[in-house]
């Protein structure tokens, strides 16, 4: 990650104490399917986006999740973050059964535990760059104390490199920088789970690659990443590849068993 | 999600949306404003017709109406005239019904009787027929000045000292007896304290003796119609001067007694002074009125002591007026009537409620309009905000918190409205009051047309709200059901 001159200031380290313990035992996988189908609303009755998908990811992983458009990564994604639920099969992500929880509970979860990162960064355009970061924070329920939400957002944003740009809007911003925003936003609350669809989607392939450093170093400082993708640079960052074909799971290879099939594969 | 953080992201939308807020509101705006007007208006127009016309919170019972030439027939027959039932005995029942604070009696002169002067007020002394009648002193003592001696003087009065009596007389064996007096050169004393020697008012008055001024009060109305219409008619070409209620108190003029000034009457009369201390809605509305004691005697002595027994009518002064129906109702129950203004009153009052009910109809009904125009207003800015919904809900946002954005941002339109539209409605007011100021004077007219009770400030806000929340309820609940993966992807 490029440091700012303003970074000089004194900062945070990105997992500054301010999230909730995990409620698994560190030892148990963070996300956990089994059997997980999905039919959307008025979709021909034999036609899933998944059909029985079932894996394990754990704790500090960095994971991508690739295929072709309409393989079902996305619809992976949203019920990964607790986005969609009207699905089949029993999904566990942070030792939460995603289905047996209400509505408020899940938004909590979502709120302190996961944090998203979108292709096109979805930012609050009449908000400026260090409101955006702590639009989570205006959300959470509960006693919050809005200095320290404060303090860490501005730190974030420095770390980031965004330190001069934390009043500006985003219309004023370049689309890197956007997207810094949006993985300041998503660290606020130092989430167990970063989901991050299609990140680079949206970047140029000089910007795509700093985020790309910059999620293996948040990945490095200990947090779970897991990427949409069909970029081949942006799983080519991940140590685990998930590659879904027809809503199915068609391989799940550690990058070091993908360099030996490569290699194998190669005359 | 925390109240402040509500707040924030409400203030942020209403801020962001400022335009259509502004569009929305005016509806509000409007629809609020009418309700104010109306209900100032209706409240005003009841002040007058119901507290200065027609009164409420007082029963006139009167006798049994009975159709022409029965009870004259009756009487050939020796039946009862019908306000025999008018008794001490019923005034005492009626002060006993639940929601009566009093029943007081009133008894109308039963002979003739004119009055002269007015010269030191009108300018030129005035001649007409009088019409007068009598009731408790204690029924207007509350309205009166606290100086004004609305009492019979000449009632018989135990006393131990001068001291103790009124001017003019004096303390003979324990009771006040008037004082004795002569215009006869040499013949003083004059009378003192108020009062006047009755030799002033010639042949027909009780000579020798010293009186006070029997004191009587008038009804506003009257005033009302002198200035509005007889200071006109007497006028000859021209007009008699205006009066006020402060110029007419402490006014005294001339009367006599069992003559008339249109008809001939035979048998003694009397002449005496009479002096006006005070204005009560509770006086004939054209005549005067006098303490009870002075026409139970002059009804005896110039009648018949029968007729000093019967009274005309009696007022029950309501302490309830959410009881008025039931007491209407009492009195009808027991065979008596109730007075034409009673009658007029409880009549106004349908009236006046009826209109007042389509005055809230209306303005209830455009701010209905403006509750559809606010869900419609809704249902756009969700449309266009649903991208951004689906990024609250994954920043974790729930359900109940959706619904409680929307619903805080058309609560604070709502209030903006609200309080806006009540500050229009009360210039909307003042404007007709400022165009009315420069209306010609006609009776009953009011200095404002316009009452507004406390209440219909809160109440504006409230129903500002209330539809404004209303309106949004739908749109709310749409959002909130919202997938919030499809929103992300729209």
């Amino acid at each position: 990650m490029s440091e700012t001159p303003e970074s000089s200031a004194p900062s945070a380290p990105l997992s500054a104490p301010l999230s909730a313990p995990l409620s698994a035992p560190p030892s148990a996988p963070l996300i956990s399917l089994r059997g997980v189908s999905k039919r959307y609303r008025g979709a021909p009755e034999g036609e899933r986006a998944l059909k029985g998908v079932t894996l394990d990811i754990a704790r500090g992983e960095i994971v991508a999740v690739v295929g072709t458009s309409g393989s079902g990564k996305s619809t992976l994604l949203n019920i990964l973050g607790g986005l969609d639920r009207a699905f089949e099969g029993e999904a566990r992500v942070d030792g939460r059964d995603l289905h047996a929880l209400s509505d408020a509970a899940l938004s909590t979860w979502r709120n302190q535990r996961v944090g998203f990162i979108f292709q096109h960064f979805h930012l609050l355009d009449h908000l400026s760059a260090l409101d955006n970061v702590l639009l989570p924070a205006r959300l959470r329920r509960g006693a919050r104390d809005a200095g320290a939400a404060r303090a860490r957002a501005q730190d974030l944003l420095t770390r980031l490199g965004l330190h001069d740009k934390r009043d500006a809007l985003p219309t004023q911003l370049s689309g890197g920088q956007k997207q810094r925003v949006a993985i300041a936003r998503a660290l606020l609350f130092e989430p167990s789970l970063l989901l991050c669809d299609e990140p680079t989607g949206s970047l140029d392939s000089r910007t795509g690659e700093e985020i790309i450093a910059l999620f293996k170093e948040l990945n490095a400082e200990g947090y779970t990443v897991v990427m949409i993708t069909h970029e081949e640079r942006v799983s080519r960052a991940a140590r685990r590849v998930i590659r879904l074909e027809d809503g199915a799971v068609k391989s799940d290879q550690l990058k070091s068993e993908q360099l030996k099939s490569d290699q194998q594969e190669t005359p | 999600m925390t109240r402040s953080g509500l707040g924030g992201l409400v203030l942020d939308n209403l801020s962001r949306n400022a335009r259509s807020v502004a569009m929305s509101s005016v509806g509000i705006i409007v629809g609020i404003s009418a309700l104010v007007f109306f209900v100032g208006l209706s409240e005003g127009i009841k002040e007058v017709v119901l507290k200065r016309i027609f009164l409420i919170d007082q029963v006139e019972v009167i006798p049994p109406k009975v159709g022409f030439g029965v009870e004259q027939l009756g009487a050939l027959f020796g039946a009862k005239p019908a306000n025999d039932k008018l008794t001490d005995a019923l005034t005492a029942e009626f002060a006993g019904v639940e929601g009566v604070e009093g029943a007081y009696p009133k008894m109308k002169f039963t002979f003739p009787a004119f009055a002269y002067g007015g010269k030191e007020l009108l300018g030129r002394d005035v001649r007409g027929e009088l019409i007068a009648d009598g009731l408790e002193p204690a029924l207007v003592r509350a309205e009166l000045p606290a100086d004004a001696r609305f009492e019979d003087l000449e009632a018989p009065a135990p006393c131990a000292g001068d001291d103790a009596c009124v001017g003019g007389s004096r303390c003979v064996e324990g009771a006040c007896a008037p004082e004795a007096c002569s215009l006869a050169k040499g013949a003083a004393p004059t009378c003192g304290g108020g009062s006047y020697c009755a030799e002033q008012l010639g042949a027909a008055a009780e000579e020798g003796r010293c009186l006070q001024p029997i004191p009587v009060i008038l009804n506003e109305q009257l005033l009302e119609l002198y200035n509005g219409g007889i200071a006109v008619a007497l006028g000859r070409g021209g007009s008699l001067p205006k009066v006020s209620k402060e110029l007419v108190v402490g006014f005294g003029f001339n009367v006599e007694l069992n003559r008339s000034a249109i008809m001939r009457t035979r048998g003694a009369s009397l002449a005496r002074r009479v002096k006006v201390v005070g204005f009560s809605d509770k006086a004939m509305q054209v005549g005067v009125t006098l303490p009870i004691g002075y026409v139970r005697r002059l009804n005896a002595s110039f009648t018949s002591p029968e007729a000093a027994a019967r009274y005309h009518s009696v007022i029950l002064k309501v302490r309830d007026q959410t009881r008025f129906p039931e007491l209407v109702e009492e009195v009808r129950r027991r065979g008596l009537a109730l007075a034409d203004k009673t009658s007029n009153a409880e009549q106004a009052s349908k009236i006046i409620k009826t209109v007042e009910g389509l005055f809230a109809l209306v303005s209830l009904l455009i701010v209905g309009i403006a509750a559809v125009n606010i869900s419609q207003m809704f249902y756009m800015l969700i449309y266009q905000r649903r991208r951004e919904i689906g990024l609250l809900r994954a920043l974790g946002a729930s359900e109940g918190d959706l619904k409680a954005i929307i619903l805080g941002e058309a609560a604070s339109i709502g209030l903006l409205g609200g309080a806006l539209g009540a500050l229009v409605g009360l210039g909307a007011a003042a404007a007709v009051d400022a165009v009315a100021a420069n209306l010609p004077r006609f009776p009953y007219k009011p200095e404002s047309f316009f009452v507004f009770p406390a209440w219909v400030w809160p109440a504006a806000l409230v129903a500002a709200v209330a539809f404004c929340v209303t309106g949004a309820f739908f749109p709310a609940r749409a959002a909130a059901r919202q997938e919030p993966a499809e929103a992300l992807t729209q």
